[in-house]
Parts: C-alpha cells; structure tokens; sequence
C-alpha cells in the first residue's frame, strides 16, 4: 500500500510543482478562459488527448473490450473521425474566434445566429449533460482507490478519498484557469497515453508469452459486430460511431480547445500529432482487454481489468503506475470539464443579461466552479443507481447541439429559430426516447435515440430555412461573416 | 449554396476531400460491417476479419488526416 499511495502522491506533487510555475500574461477574461488563443501543436494535441480519453477509457472500455471484444473499437473509430472533423471546421471557428474574441461554443452560436438566447440554451445542455460525466470520474478514482489499497479501503471511503483528491487538484484550476489546464494536460497526457501505451503493450505481450493467450484461443463471440438479426439492431455500431464523432465536438470543454491555439495551422498540426497516439493508446488499450478476457483472474470483473491485470504482472510497483495512469487521466478531463463550464456559467449564462467587466467574469467564473465542483463531489459521495444511463442519455442530448453548430459554420440559409427550436425539441426527443427505450430503439433497427433525434432536430433546422427566410440585413451580416473565413489565410 | 460556401467547403484539395468522405463511408456504412462481420471467423494477416477491418479503417482515417496536413503545408495553404 506504501508503493502504490506513494507513487500516487509523488504525481501528485509533481503535478502541483508544475502548477505553481505557471504564470498568467494578463488578467484578462481571454487569457482566463482560453488561455489568450497562444497554444501551439504539442500542448493543443495532448491537451485534446487528455480531455478526450478519461480515466473511465481504463475501466469502461478496457472492460467492454474484455467482456464485449471487438464492437468495443467503436470507440476508436469514433475517436479518429471526430479529429477529422475538427480539421474541416478549424478554419471558421478559430478565424471567428480571433475576430470576435469568442470564447466558448455558445458565444460562436451566439455570433453565427445573431442571437442571445442561443447561447443560454447551448450552455445550459452543455452543462446539464456534463455533470453526470463529472461525477462518474470522481467515482472512477474511488474503484482505483479500493484497488490501490489492495481492497482494506472500502467503496464509500475510497470514493470519499477520490473526490478529495480532484477537489484540491481543483484549487489551482479555479486560479489559473485554462492555462493551468493545458500545461498540466501535457504532463498528465505523457504519464496516461504515452507511458500507458509502453504499459498496455508489455502486458499484451506479457499475456501473449507467459499466460500462451493468442486471438486464436479467444472464443469466435469476441469478433462478433451487431449485424442484421443480432440483438442490439444492425444499425447499432452505425449509431455509436456517428453519435461518438460529431458528439465529439459538442461537448464545451472538448470544443473550447478550438479557441486554445494560436492558429489554424497549429490546430491542423496538433490532429496530424494527436491521431498517431490516439491510434497506438487506443488499439493498445482494446487489444490489452481482448486478451486479458482469456485470464481466468477477470472473468467477472472485466471492469477492473486494468488493476487486476497490473497487479498479477508486475505486483505493487505496477498497480501503483496503474493507478498514477488513471489519476492522469482522470484529472485532464475532470479538470477541463470543471474549467469549460466556469467559463460558461460566467459568459454565457450570467454575462448574457448582465454587463460585467472582465475582473467580475473571472470571478463569477471562479465561483461557477466552485459551485459546480462541490455540487459534483456531494453527488460522487451519494449511491446514484442510474447515474451511468443518465450520463448516456446526456450524451445523446448533446449531440443535438451538432446541427446548428456544424450546419451554421457550412450553410448560411440555417437561422436562429431553427436552430434553437430544433435544438430544444431535439434535445427532449433524446431525452424521453432514451428513457422508454434505453440503449437502442429496436423498431428503428438499433438506432439510438440520440441519432433519431439528430433527424427531428435536422427536419425542423431545414425546414424553418427555408419558411423563414433571413431577411436581406441578416444574409449581408452572414455574407461578411463568410467571406471574413474566405480570406483569411490558414495561418490565421 | 453559393460560391462562398463551396469554396469554403472546398479549401482541401479535392482527393482529400473524397479520402475524408471515403473515411466516413468504410467507418459508417453497415452494409460493410454487416459483410465483414459473416467473414469473422476468417484471419487475414494474422486477425479475425472484424478486427482487421476496425484497424484498417483506423489505420485509414489516421493517413488521411496525416496526408492533408502535409499536403496543405506543401502547398503554402497555412502561410499568410
């Protein structure tokens, strides 16, 4: 138990140690909430890494791979395309972004649409579907905890440990905001995706060599894909993997990393830096639970697998790198996640109807993620039995924002009234569809509900373009808007 | 759509545009999967079918985002 804490509280110190060189250029709400856009490629791909690949990637997924097998690369595919999405939309967003100093999603919206409501009703389904995800990480430091402690913690009191942890690593999120955020995702991002690659593929090895477990002994069931008469509906993986890529981008704290970097370039290097890890972290990580299903030590508790596996291995010292792996995660996403809505509680939510200075935003920021930190830390310490279905519906509520957002940055006909009506009715759709048919709708052949949603949601966005047309002021502000994109050259 | 939003479409050079859009279609089509998946039992370069498709169009996406980046900076795109 001395290694393995103790391996997790020199990271720790480390961490804080980096923390505390950080300096801030100004005090500005710019440099608060998007680091004053002065990132370049490294920091921009692993702080894209670390906020996109949470800790839970070492339980959930790695047990999904373990119990599931092969539909578990999903989420690899969904990982890759939703980079090649931010590549086609880096162009608008950040030259919109520079010119109108915009510094989340919904003040983009708000721009592209000409209106103020738009930016409440992002931010408010942004932040209510994020929450639920918040909590989850807690609770995924609690599950390392009892493991860690070679199970003398109890859950309650290991959760109780977790969320303590990632309350104080908040401290110094709340007082450097989104520059802090992104120096320490560099450090975090090395220790979860680079060192747990190294990691991943000597216990596949490992496996391979001393426990003789090859994909020829894996049972045929570990290769299987949902397909026309399976259970989940032939058009399941199609589902995930389209909800999962454009998803992607609709939560805030995943796309207030657009706003980060100091140029189109340096975004379109950071995809090009960012998908070779992504690849390597990500086959390592699914293969790793492919195997270790052939271990007779996981049956069971495939989503322990990481711990158990780590454990049997290399002992204490590697459970203990394990756990320091999951925390590393851990913390880049909870981290952002608590930053990207401070930024929007402040800007979004309370700056929308009230004028305040810069000095006041930063503070109602602050606040904002005290408040949404405790909130999370209570909720984390409470037995929430259907907190994991909540935290997927959320996901296929979110995805509703993609129509105004990916149709408003390609096509000028789209307009407010569609955009924030299809939003909303899609949204509630998501919503009472996941709550009836939870997982996937078996009369639509395994779609999700998000996905079905996502058509309501494009109906009523095309169809209000075309009977309320912009009026001629409106089109000449979208015109100037298109052209200022048109421009400018990549380098911003 | 005017010619304003084509172009704006249409700053990647246009075989990066069809490897983008051919991305979506081998990672997004059932009637692929569906396919792939009645050969799983089958190993090509040492892997079930299935799994040799996810890493396929992983292996895919991940050169086509590589290759626009390198083009677009052969071509001067990102200079101002």
């Amino acid at each position: 138990m001395i290694i393995t804490f103790g391996l997790v509280a020199v990271f720790f110190a480390v961490i804080i140690f980096i923390l505390h060189k950080v300096k801030q250029t100004n005090d500005s709400f710019t440099e608060y909430a998007v680091a004053g856009r002065s990132f370049g490629a490294k920091y921009q791909a692993m702080s894209f890494l670390n906020t996109w690949y949470p800790g839970a990637m070492f339980t959930a997924f790695a047990g999904l791979a373990a119990a599931s097998g092969v539909i578990s690369f999903y989420v690899l595919t969904y990982s890759l395309l939703t980079v090649v999405l931010m590549y086609v939309m880096a162009k608008p967003v950040w030259v919109w972004g520079k010119a109108f100093d915009l510094k989340t999603q919904p003040d983009l919206l708000a721009l592209r649409y000409n209106s103020r409501h738009i930016r409440t009703v992002t931010a408010v389904i942004g932040i209510l579907s994020g929450i639920p995800w918040l909590i989850l990480g807690m609770q995924a430091l609690g599950v390392m905890f009892v493991h860690l402690s070679f199970g003398k913690l109890s859950f309650s009191m290991a959760v109780l440990l977790g969320v303590f942890v990632i309350v104080i690593r908040q401290f110094w999120t709340v007082r450097l905001g989104m520059r802090g955020v992104i120096i320490s995702d560099m450090f975090q991002g090395i220790v979860a995706y680079i060192g747990g690659s190294l990691i991943l593929i000597g216990l596949i090895m490992w496996m391979m060599t001393t426990q003789d477990i090859t994909l020829n002994t894996m049972d045929s069931g570990m290769f299987t894909i949902p397909s026309i008469g399976s259970e989940q509906g032939p058009l399941w993986l199609f589902s995930l993997v389209l909800t999962g890529a454009i998803g992607g981008w609709c939560w805030p704290y995943i796309f207030v990393r657009l706003f980060t970097a100091d140029g189109v370039k340096t975004l379109k290097k950071s995809a090009a830096i960012a998908m070779p890890l992504s690849l390597i972290f990500c086959v390592s990580l699914l293969l790793f639970g492919m195997y270790a299903s052939g271990l007779s030590s996981v049956e069971g508790h495939a989503e322990d697998v990481w711990f158990i596996v780590t454990n049997q291995a290399g002992g204490p010292l590697l459970l203990g790198l394990a756990g320091v792996i999951v925390l590393a995660a851990t913390m880049g996403h909870t981290d952002g996640n608590i930053q990207a809505y401070g930024a929007q509680i402040a800007n979004d939510l309370i700056g929308n109807y009230l004028k305040l200075d810069p000095k006041q935003l930063i503070i109602i920021a602050k606040v904002g993620m005290v408040i949404i930190t405790i909130i999370s830390a209570w909720l984390a310490t409470m037995t929430l039995p259907a907190l994991f279905a909540l935290a997927v519906m959320a996901y296929q509520g979110i995805i509703q924002i993609a129509v105004p957002q990916f149709m408003g940055l390609f096509w000028k006909k789209g307009n407010k009234q569609g955009a924030i009506v299809g939003m909303t009715v899609g949204f509630i759709t998501a919503v009472f569809l996941e709550f009836n048919f939870p997982e996937s709708l078996p009369w639509a052949y395994g779609l999700t509900s998000g996905t079905l949603a996502l058509v309501v949601n494009m109906s009523i966005y095309v169809l209000f373009a075309y009977l309320l047309p912009n009026d001629a002021k409106e089109n000449q502000r979208l015109d100037t808007l298109f052209n200022l994109v048109h421009a400018k050259p990549n380098k911003g | 759509m005017n010619k304003n939003e084509r172009e704006m479409q249409r700053s990647l050079p246009i075989f990066i545009i069809v490897w983008f859009y051919l991305d979506a279609i081998i990672a997004l089509a059932p009637p692929i999967y569906w396919i792939v998946n009645d050969y799983r039992i089958m190993f090509i370069f040492g892997m079930p079918a299935t799994l040799f498709y996810f890493i396929s169009v992983a292996v895919c996406i991940v050169c086509s985002l590589i290759a626009a980046y390198l083009v677009e900076e052969k071509q001067g795109a990102f200079e101002s």
